[in-house]
This record gives C-alpha cells, sequence and structure tokens, in this order.
C-alpha cells in the first residue's frame, strides 16, 4: 500500500537492465577495460550472469573514465552518490582521475529549488 | 504534499556529492594538495607534462568555484600556485598552465581583481593577445569520415581567455537540464527481475526513505530503532527529514504532542549519526528559567592547584559543547522558548542557511572577544513545536510558526496518522493485544477525541491517552473469547465483568480529570458505556456506587479492587502507621492509584485542601513497602530545590554533626564523669564557633585515645 509518489522516487527501484542498456548502445563501443563492459552486459541477459554489485562497480569504473562521466552521472542519476561513494573503498585506480571527475561533478549536481 | 512533489522530482543531492568530494580530499594521498608532488626532489617542474598540470589545475579551479575556503582548510599551501607560474625562470613554459595557477590563486587568496590582472600581464600575458589552448575535458564524436556508429575520443580544447564565462555557462546550462529532466525512464516496470536492494549499495550509503545519504562510517550493521514502525505518513515524514539532514539546514519538526517526533528523529540519528542514539542532545526550551547565556557557557571558579591560586575559566555551555563534538542538538518547545534564548540561537542557526557554501561549517561567536568556533559537519539542529489544533484537509495541517526566527528554520509538518495507520502502530507496539483488540481500541479512542471536542473548556484527547490506554489494557486484559469480524469490545468479551473493567480503566485515561456528576463526566461517561455495550444502571454503578474489594494476600500483595500492589519488601511492623479508613471512596482512589502505578504513568491529585490526597498516597506507599518523598512546592520553589545548587556552607552545619559523634564517641571510650571539664570545654569551643580550638580540643581527646593523628 505504498504511496505511487514514495515509490516513484526511491532509488532502489532504479531501472538499472534499461539503463544500462542506454549506456551500452552509446559508449559501448569505445570501453576500453574488458571487465567492466562484461558486467555491464551481464546484467543484460537473462538470467543475469552477473551480479547487481558488480554491475555498479562497472558503472562507477566508467565514471571515472574522464569523456563518459557526464554521460554515466546523467544515466545513472538516482545512483549517482552511490557511485562516487564506491571511489572511496577502492584505492588503486589513479587519484588524479578521480579527483577531476569529483570536482567536475561537484558544481553543477547542487541543490535545486523550484 | 505538493512541494514535497517538487523536491522529490529534483533527486537533489548535491551537497551529499561534495561530502564525499570531502571525504576524499581528506585523505592521505592529497594531504598537502595534488600539487604536492612538485615538492618533491628531482622533479623540475618544467619537465611535468602540460596535460597533467592542466587537467590537476583545471580541477583545483573547479573545486574553488564550489568553495574557495576548502583549500585553506585542507591546508593546502598556496605558495605551490605560485612556484609554478613565477620567477619567469622556472616557471612552466605552457600559457595556460600558468594563467591557471594564477587564477586558482587569486580565488584561493582572495586576490582583488586589479592585482591579479597586473600579475597576469606580468607572469602570462596579455588577454586577447597571446591564446592560450586549454584541455578542459574529453568528450566523445561521431567521425563523419568513418564509420558513424562509433564514437572516438577527443580532448575538447578552449581558449583560457574565455575558460570562467564557458564554464559558468556550462554549470547553469547543466543544472537548468537537471531541473527540468523528466525522471520516468530512470524507474522499472514493477515486474523487473534484476532489482537493486540495500546490501548492493556501497557501505558508506544508506537509504533512508528513499534518499540516499552519504555517512563517514560503514553502516552495514546499522539497524533502525526499535519503536519506529514505518507507515505511509512516517515515511514521507521521514524522506522530508532525510532530505533536510543532507543538506545541513536547520529543521523543525510540527505535530501535535506525544505524536512521535522523538521517535523519528531518533530513527534517523540511530541510521546516520556516527553515534547513534547517543548523538542526540535533548534540551527544553520551555523553561521560563533557562538562562540564554548559560546555553553559551559561563565562567566558573578554578580548582586551587599546585600552579594557580585559583580564579575563574571559561566552561563551554551546551551550545558549543554539542557543535564541537558534532551532536545533533534537539530543542523541544522552540516556539514556546523566551525571545533571549532565541536570539542566542539565531546566529548559529543562520550560519546553516541554505545558500551556504559546500563546505562550510556551522559556527558561532562565543562573544565576549572570546572568538568565533566552528563545529564538526555532523552537527545538525532540530526544533520540536507541539500543536494542538489540526485541520486535515488543509495541505499544511499546522498553523505556521511565528516565534522569533522562524524563517530560518525549514518545517516538517508530520501529518496525523490515518485510523489504519494508528491500528498498525498500535499492534506493532502492543504486541498481546492481537489485531482484533487493537481495531476496538483505536475505534474506542477515535469516539473519545469526538466527544471531549465537543465540549466547552474540556480537557483535548491526543496520542498519548490512546498510549496510557493501551499499555494498561495490554497488562490486564485476558485473551478475547472468539475472533468477531465487527471488532468492538462488545462482542470480543461477552463477559460484561471484563467490559466493567475496560470502562474503569477508560474512566482513569480519558475523563477521571472531570468531577463525578459534572455534565462533561455524564456526557464522556455515557459514550463510554454505550460504546462498551453497558446499560446505564449498569455504569452508573460501576462509576459512582461500586466499593472496590481490598484483600491482603498471605503472598504480600494486596489486591483493590482490580489493581494490585505488589510490595517491594515486607513492611517492618515497627513503623507506626496513621489509621487510614477505607471507606468507598478512599478505596476507588486507592484503585485508581494502584492501576496508575503499575503502568508507570504520572498522577496529578486535584482536590481541596484538607481531603486526603497526601494520606491516601502515604497509606499506599506504606502498602507497597515504598520510600515516599514529599516535596512542598510553592511559588517560592526553585530548579535548585529539586536538582541541586550551590549554597553558601555554614561551619556549624558539618560542625555539629562531627561534635555528635565526637560526643558519642567520647562517651564510649572514656568515662564521662571524671572527663567532664574536658568535655565542657569542648562544647563551650564548639557554641562559642572557635573552630580551630575545637578541632584542638577533639585531636588531643584522639591522642589520648591512641588513635594516630590522620589529616581530616
Amino acid at each position: 500500500m505504498q504511496d505511487p509518489l514514495v515509490s516513484a522516487c526511491n532509488p532502489l527501484q532504479f531501472n538499472l537492465v534499461g539503463q544500462s542498456h542506454t549506456l551500452l548502445l552509446k559508449i559501448g563501443q569505445s570501453i576500453k577495460n574488458v571487465q567492466d563492459k562484461q558486467h555491464l552486459e551481464g546484467i543484460l541477459n537473462q538470467p543475469p550472469t552477473s551480479t547487481v554489485s558488480q554491475a555498479l562497480n562497472a558503472a562507477s569504473n566508467l565514471l571515472v573514465v574522464p569523456a563518459f562521466t557526464l554521460f554515466v552521472a546523467d544515466t545513472f542519476r538516482p545512483l549517482l552518490i552511490d557511485l562516487c561513494a564506491r571511489w572511496l573503498e577502492h584505492d588503486e585506480l589513479d587519484t588524479l582521475d578521480r579527483f577531476s571527475a569529483l570536482c567536475l561533478l561537484a558544481e553543477p549536481y547542487e541543490e535545486i529549488f523550484p | 504534499m505538493n512541494v514535497l512533489g517538487c523536491r522529490c522530482r529534483s533527486y537533489s543531492f548535491g551537497s551529499a556529492i561534495c561530502r564525499i568530494l570531502l571525504a576524499y580530499l581528506r585523505r592521505e594521498s592529497l594531504a598537502n594538495g595534488p600539487l604536492a608532488f612538485t615538492t618533491q626532489p628531482g622533479i623540475a617542474l618544467s619537465g611535468v607534462p602540460a596535460t597533467h598540470l592542466q587537467r590537476i589545475l583545471l580541477a583545483y579551479y573547479r573545486l574553488l568555484m564550489a568553495d574557495s575556503d576548502t583549500p585553506t582548510r585542507l591546508g593546502w599551501s598556496a605558495s605551490l600556485l605560485q612556484s609554478i607560474y613565477r620567477p619567469a625562470s622556472t616557471a612552466h613554459p605552457d600559457g595556460a598552465v600558468r594563467w591557471l595557477a594564477l587564477r586558482c590563486l587569486g580565488l584561493q587568496t582572495r586576490l582583488p581583481e586589479t592585482t591579479r590582472e597586473r600579475l597576469e600581464v606580468e607572469f602570462v600575458g596579455s588577454y586577447a593577445t597571446t591564446p592560450f589552448d586549454l584541455c578542459i575535458g574529453q568528450e566523445l564524436y561521431s567521425d563523419p569520415l568513418t564509420d558513424s556508429e562509433v564514437l572516438k575520443i577527443k580532448d575538447v580544447l578552449v581558449d583560457a581567455w574565455i575558460f570562467p564565462a564557458a564554464d559558468l555557462r556550462r554549470v547553469q546550462a547543466k543544472r537548468e537540464e537537471l531541473a527540468t529532466q523528466s525522471g520516468h525512464r530512470f524507474f522499472q516496470p514493477p515486474n523487473s527481475i534484476v532489482r537493486v536492494t540495500q546490501d548492493d549499495l556501497s557501505a558508506r550509503v544508506t537509504n533512508v526513505a528513499g534518499i540516499l545519504l552519504y555517512t563517514d562510517f560503514l553502516t552495514f550493521d546499522r539497524q533502525g530503532s526499535t519503536e519506529y514502525v514505518p507507515t505511509a505518513t512516517t515515511t514521507i515524514s521521514l524522506r522530508a527529514l532525510a532530505l533536510y539532514v543532507s543538506q545541513r539546514v536547520p529543521i523543525l519538526l510540527t505535530a501535535t504532542p506525544a505524536s512521535g517526533k522523538m521517535t523519528l528523529i531518533r530513527e534517523l540519528a540511530s541510521r546516520i549519526h556516527p553515534e547513534g542514539e547517543r548523538g542526540l542532545v535533548i534540551l527544553q526550551l520551555a523553561d521560563t528559567a533557562l538562562d540564554a547565556k548559560s546555553l553559551i557557557g559561563s565562567y566558573v571558579s578554578a580548582a586551587v592547584t599546585e600552579r594557580s591560586t585559583g580564579g575563574f575559566e571559561w566552561q563551554d555551555g551546551a551550545l558549543p559543547r554539542a557543535l564541537r563534538a558534532g551532536k545533533w542538538l534537539v530543542l523541544a518547545d522552540v516556539d514556546r522558548a523566551s525571545p533571549e534564548v532565541l536570539a542566542t540561537l539565531l546566529p548559529l542557526v543562520e550560519s546553516m542557511r541554505l545558500g551556504k557554501f559546500i563546505g562550510e561549517l556551522p559556527s558561532m561567536d562565543l562573544g565576549g572577544g572570546r572568538g568565533r568556533i566552528e563545529g564538526s559537519q555532523n552537527f545538525m539542529i532540530f526544533g520540536m513545536r507541539s500543536v494542538t489544533k489540526v485541520d486535515v484537509e488543509k495541505p499544511r495541517p499546522y498553523a505556521l510558526p511565528t516565534f522569533f526566527g522562524h524563517r530560518h528554520w525549514f518545517e516538517v509538518q508530520l501529518t496525523p496518522p490515518s485510523a489504519d495507520e494508528l491500528i498498525t502502530i498500535v499492534e506493532r507496539r502492543f504486541t498481546k493485544l492481537g489485531p482484533a483488540v487493537s481495531r476496538a481500541a483505536v475505534e474506542f479512542w477515535s469516539e473519545m477525541c469526538i466527544v471531549a471536542k465537543g465540549l466547552v473548556k474540556g480537557r483535548d484527547v491526543g496520542m498519548r491517552d490512546l498510549d496510557k490506554f493501551c499499555s494498561r489494557l495490554e497488562k490486564s486484559l485476558p485473551l478475547p473469547a472468539l475472533e468477531h469480524p465487527t471488532h468492538s469490545f462488545v462482542h470480543l468479551f461477552p463477559n460484561h465483568l471484563v467490559r466493567q473493567e475496560i470502562l474503569l480503566e477508560a474512566r482513569d485515561v480519558f475523563f477521571a480529570a472531570y468531577e463525578v456528576g459534572t455534565p462533561h463526566f455524564v456526557s464522556i461517561a455515557a459514550r463510554a458505556a454505550q460504546a462498551l455495550g453497558l446499560d446505564e444502571e449498569r455504569a452508573e454503578w460501576v462509576l459512582a456506587k461500586r466499593t472496590p474489594e481490598y484483600q491482603i494476600r498471605k503472598s504480600g500483595e494486596i489486591s483493590v479492587g482490580r489493581a494490585r500492589l505488589q510490595p517491594k519488601h515486607l513492611p517492618s511492623s515497627a513503623t507506626s502507621s496513621k489509621p487510614f479508613a477505607l471507606h468507598r471512596p478512599a478505596l476507588t482512589l486507592l484503585e485508581s492509584l494502584a492501576a496508575s502505578i503499575d503502568t508507570c504513568e504520572s498522577i496529578l491529585l486535584v482536590g481541596e485542601t484538607g481531603t486526603g490526597k497526601t494520606t491516601a498516597v502515604q497509606h499506599a506507599a506504606q502498602l507497597s513497602g515504598t520510600p515516599l518523598v514529599v516535596l512542598n512546592l510553592s511559588n517560592q520553589s526553585e530548579a535548585s530545590d529539586l536538582l541541586g545548587g550551590f549554597r553558601p556552607v555554614d561551619a556549624r552545619v558539618p560542625g555539629g554533626r562531627l561534635q555528635e559523634t565526637f560526643v558519642e564517641l567520647f562517651g564510649t571510650s572514656f568515662s564521662r564523669k571524671k572527663n567532664q571539664a574536658f568535655e565542657d570545654a569542648v562544647r563551650a569551643a564548639y557554641v562559642g564557633r572557635k573552630w580551630a580550638r575545637t578541632v584542638k580540643l577533639w585531636r588531643e581527646a584522639g591522642k589520648m585515645a591512641g588513635v594516630e593523628s590522620s589529616r581530616g
């Protein structure tokens, strides 16, 4: 008996399959890291061959690539905080890339009030 | 609801990203800033590739545009920026790099525009004559010559001089796009197989009623508070709270009394505060004796030590301590606080305004030249307001706040729960009642509410009364006879004796405040009796003519009618008891007292002087063997009478106790007749307040008895 407004804006209702598909359509050919691409493609299979965590990790890695940052941020917008928080857990990636990506995202994605 | 709807669509999480950014920047690898590597030996600045430096400086610039104080707060030295563009011999060859470094320096050190322009001309070049190419990022494009479906990555180059204007435009365009973007494609049809769950999310991100919140600690072992029952209205309120908490603004919570405001805040704290529920600090502002300045702090006398001869030192009050420790400050009854207290709070509330910079911390001035303190970023301030008048039809059910400074607070109004939600809540909290009895209890309570509203100058019936009623029923009711679909007490408990007891409980909770026989009492009693299926005669007998049975069991337990008094320990027979007449009114009173004691309720006895209110309570205490403390309060009473306070010490008070002890010991150690003179001397010194001589005599007696002298 959940209120439809509340459930509609629940980030856990995120359409992972649909948005992964949109992402792969646009940039799938340009993704260099094979593992990330596989994880995202795995989610689209029936039954899925990769877990939700793996897919989100892959999206988080793609967010770091400068060419893809804005597009991934737009496509995965409700879960953007989660993708950024994952960077804090993994230390191996290039620090400069993540620093640039975070600074790029920080300003526009501010509070928007009607 | 409409406002909340718009906010839902905006997915506002900008400040959450900035918090992640700040957490990221505090890591060790960036301890001295992203340019720290330039100070390492063996690195020549001119040898560093221009693209690398451009990327770093670009990110640095964007960070400064978001919050110009962050690098200073993190301790990143501005001299590293300076070494990039000056002196000319060791500066970096690329013009765009020098230009960016100068811009960043200007923002970080707040250089005036003219100074910056002068430096630009000196070290970089002049505007519009020397263009520099700046790479501001990468993008995908489709090459028209080759395959049009495959996108290639290329660098975006922009003239450095027009970069600030271009970047500003980019940010504004992006914000507009985000504000008007429709969100339907983000969310899935309900029958999708792949679902994101809380466990799939990062350990530092919690989903609170649909809002993702970033926390600095790992949240996988955080459960909510046990008292919170999620229903549609509470989820909406929790969501509004979570939204405001992510923006770190002052929140005002408005609802009827006892409707679960504290429960909501406790639930939120237990899920996202580093210390859980212990991170809450609650202040009662309705206390008129609250000193506004003591909230900030006060001077207390310092202890005399070897180094200091004593004096006064500053001790922080509740506000600065909560600020520094990053607690959540909860101000109960903020609308009833005195204007001085509100004026003291206003600067702190203003520092948490919506338009503040991202990394800006809440701060307050301690006054008196003691400087400004900055709080921890976990600090939050909540105000609570209890309003009894509710108009459920309106979008905002409660009247707007009018207290001083209310415009700086962001209000969340808790809609009163619907009847179904109340039944859910009662079922969860009072598990022994069962669904049928819960429903019957809520319906009974609704009827009492309706009658109470119709009374002139009557006492309002609210959620607290429902709480009391249900906890009494939980303790005393047997299981219902059968699960009848009509859910009324008449059918659940066909035995009229049980329903009579329910009527007595209802009287104690809902209308014992009115005197028997007054029109208010009669109208509510009639309605209650009707709901319980008891006819007029029987109801009248129960309420006005019944004498509760008084029985002392062998186990020491005393039963008065439907209630029991459990003695904590057997009352000693040595204590003399005043005779107490157990006539009908006294027994009725004792029964009500015992029932309230059982459920740990606070009781207010109202009556004329000399009618036996205190005596009845003393008798009940004596029967149950509980020690009783009687306090006489009047207009002259102060808070320090109850809590304790500092009083000037008169040496006679402790001195008298010592004298008594001394006389006793003296009498047992020595012969009194032979040492009469000594004892007289001691008494004379004591009465004459010659403390030094008295103490000397005491010590002498001790020595005579062979006791080693000791301090004290």
